[in-house]
């Protein structure tokens, strides 16, 4: 299974959310990383064939996703950043239904529906309405009905959006279960999880993406250094005008500081290994405060 | 993938209070029918019900009959009998609930003779008192002759071209004189509140079907529909066909549970009577029974309740919201009352699409138009454009809802 993305561009208007990009995909999960804007739903809504590009081919295996039509959808798990559902109906009805969307047979879709309630944890929820649902089991069964047709290319908008941290983690080990033999596209701004499950990492800024690899080609590709030094509260506060500030921690009056730069800021600064969120920092500039 | 759409429609709230309301519309209108048939009795004193309804059917089916020249002179001379002994008096009403009690069971066929002796404009409710035995026969040649009086007169100038009033003359002549009578009061009565009937379930189904293709985007599950392999397909004709049934199922079920429940009360009997047959339809150049007008209204109204509907969600497969796509059934109902002033929209008015509900008013209307050198009035022309009409929006709302782009 290959995705390819050849000078795909897509605007709005005047605006160019994705511009002429060029992507090789094949099995394993890519984590999209970008701040809010950077095009990465435009990006997604276009690999599920909801929005075609303005410019610009995507193909599947040689072939035009919007000319293969149903063919390439049923290859298709989607779980968008907005998920909707029907309120009223039960999560059981709601994963039929879109298994009959889905081209399952009602004999197949009933048994593949009760293994991925299983799997997802929502056995004992499954004659629940969908309105019921926490946000963590709305998500899980956002997540069972995108893997209803084993689809082979899984797309997931944010899918850890609004998640607390202990239903993060397990939504992420999820994500990793089910990433095997097929293409995961992980779009998100939560650094975390593209570092703990992204086998390879894209970096998307005004509709391009400004590097690509894997976690530590990532962390390389930074032309700065990471230090961490300790100061003052008001030398802290005239520092983070100056610097990239990926972290700062008070402590017993002083603060300690991680700060990205070409050089040492201070002297006595010590150089520390980077971490993702060091080099989204580093990519992304002033909007790096939008991290968790 | 049907039952679910359909699943989807009654699991709103609005759609249970909608059937609700539609519901309560029924036994109203099946109320507001059956007691829409009063008997006087002796003394004149109304009664409604059932079983006033036998009683007044027992009074008309002594008049069953073919309405020839005997029958004629026997009504008149009942009448002229009664209004000896039981006059009417101006201001006196016990003494004129008598009287009507009295004709109560020939009170069709003496406004018929009303009819048929007044000019074709005119309506006298006391020409039968000044006419004779030997008059009263030539009603059916009169109703001929009246037409064309009219159409010659300075009232009806420029209104219709010489084929036109051919046409009307031809109409005319072409009812089957004399007429038959008997009691139709159950399907008269059934006529009045169908229209009102009709008009319920389209609004009513307005809220349940308009949101069938938009509740994707107001649920925002807009993006896993059409992500699927058959979301653009399959559920798209799925949510075609669920809009349909639901109408339809929901149509026939009102509609025959309203027929069986006033006919049932009133009684079916006179569904082979003209509806030339009494005061209402005399004048319609539409040579049809009563039953065969039920019929036509039901048919009619239906296919304008599709046509409406089918409107109102191709408009919401475009639009993405239903609060437009809900307001255009309304629209077709109303927009005819604002816009009638405009002299060069009477022909489109003639057959727009709220006429299919009207069925038992427009029969008596005038509309003609000429199609491939013929003429023919309004409703034929509607039966047949809606019908296309609707059926070609099937393909349209296929093609809108199937090329949606999720932005």
């Amino acid at each position: 299974m290959k995705l390819q993305m050849v000078n795909v561009t897509r605007k709005f208007g005047d605006f160019r959310a994705v511009e002429n990009l060029n992507l090789t995909i094949e099995n394993g999960v890519y984590g999209l990383l970008g701040v809010n804007g950077a095009g990465k739903t435009t990006l997604m809504r276009m690999i599920c064939t909801l929005l075609p590009p303005t410019s610009g081919q995507i193909l599947c295996d040689g072939k035009d996703i919007f000319k293969m039509d149903g063919e390439y959808r049923n290859l298709l798990g989607y779980l968008p950043q907005e998920f909707g559902f029907y309120p009223d109906f039960t999560v059981k009805d709601y994963l039929l239904y879109i298994a009959s969307l889905k081209g399952i047979r009602p004999m197949v879709a009933g048994k593949r529906v009760k293994d991925l309630l299983a799997q997802v944890g929502l056995t004992k929820s499954a004659n629940k309405k969908m309105k019921k649902l926490s946000g963590g089991m709305k998500r899980r069964a956002g997540i069972a009905q995108a893997m209803l047709n084993n689809p082979k290319i899984l797309i997931l908008d944010e899918p850890t959006a609004g998640l607390d941290p202990t239903e993060r983690v397990r939504f992420r080990n999820l994500i990793s279960e089910l990433s095997e033999d097929r293409i995961v596209i992980l779009s998100t701004h939560i650094v975390s999880d593209v570092e703990y499950i992204a086998n390879e990492i894209w970096l998307m800024k005004d509709g391009q993406i400004m590097q690509q690899g894997n976690l530590d080609q990532t962390l390389a590709s930074m032309q700065e250094k990471v230090y961490a030094c300790e100061v003052s509260q008001a030398d802290a506060t005239k520092m983070m005008k100056k610097f990239k500030v990926s972290n700062m921690k008070s402590e017993r009056g002083m603060v300690e500081l991680r700060i990205i730069a070409g050089e040492p800021p201070i002297a006595g600064a010590s150089v520390v290994e980077p971490t993702l969120e060091d080099v989204f920092l580093y990519y992304f500039g002033e909007k790096g405060g939008e991290m968790e | 993938m049907i039952r679910y759409e359909i699943k989807k429609i009654f699991s709103k709230s609005l759609s249970k209070v909608s059937l609700v309301v539609l519901l309560f519309s029924l036994l109203i209108s099946c109320y507001f029918a059956i007691t829409n048939v009063s008997f006087l009795d002796e003394q004149g004193k109304s009664h409604t019900g059932i079983a006033a309804a036998k009683s007044l059917r027992e009074e008309k089916q002594k008049w069953k009959g073919v309405l020839d020249e005997a029958a004629l002179q026997a009504v008149l001379d009942e009448y002229k009998k009664i209004s000896e002994e039981y006059p009417i008096r101006p201001g006196d009403d016990s003494a004129n609930l008598l009287h009507d009690s009295k004709v109560q069971g020939f009170s069709e066929i003496k406004d018929m003779i009303n009819m048929g002796f007044c000019e074709f404009r005119d309506f006298n409710y006391y020409r039968i008192d000044s006419l004779s035995k030997e008059e009263v026969g030539q009603i059916y040649e009169n109703r001929g002759k009246s037409l064309e009086k009219w159409l010659n007169s300075e009232d009806a100038d420029g209104l219709f071209d010489e084929n036109e009033k051919a046409f009307l003359i031809e109409q005319y002549r072409e009812m089957k004189a004399p007429l038959y009578y008997e009691d139709y009061d159950g399907w008269k009565s059934a006529l009045s509140y169908a229209q009102t009937i009709i008009m319920l379930i389209m609004l009513v189904s307005a809220f349940l079907v308009s949101g069938i293709f938009s509740n994707e985007f107001s649920w925002k599950s807009d993006s896993i529909f059409f992500s699927t392999k058959y979301g653009r397909d399959r559920g798209t004709r799925a949510k075609i066909m669920a809009g349909f049934i639901v109408v339809s199922v929901i149509y026939f079920i009102v509609i025959s549970l309203y027929s069986l429940v006033v006919l049932g009360c009133l009684g079916a009997q006179g569904g082979n009577v003209m509806i030339q047959t009494g005061f209402w339809h005399w004048k319609s150049f539409y040579n049809i029974t009563y039953m065969q007008l039920y019929l036509l209204t039901v048919v009619a109204g239906y296919i304008g309740t599709v046509f409406c509907l089918f409107l109102s969600m191709l408009v919401s497969a475009k639009t993405h919201t239903a609060v437009v796509a809900v307001t255009i059934p309304f629209a077709i109902l109303f927009l005819p009352l604002f816009v009638s002033n405009f002299d060069f929209l009477s022909g489109i008015l003639g057959v727009f699409p709220d006429r299919l509900l009207q069925i038992n008013e427009i029969i008596n209307t005038f509309d003609l138009y000429h199609i491939g050198g013929k003429i023919v009035g309004s409703i034929p022309i509607m039966l047949v454009i809606y019908p296309i009409l609707s059926i070609l929006m099937v393909p349209l709302m296929y093609h809108v809802y199937h090329k949606t782009e999720i932005k």
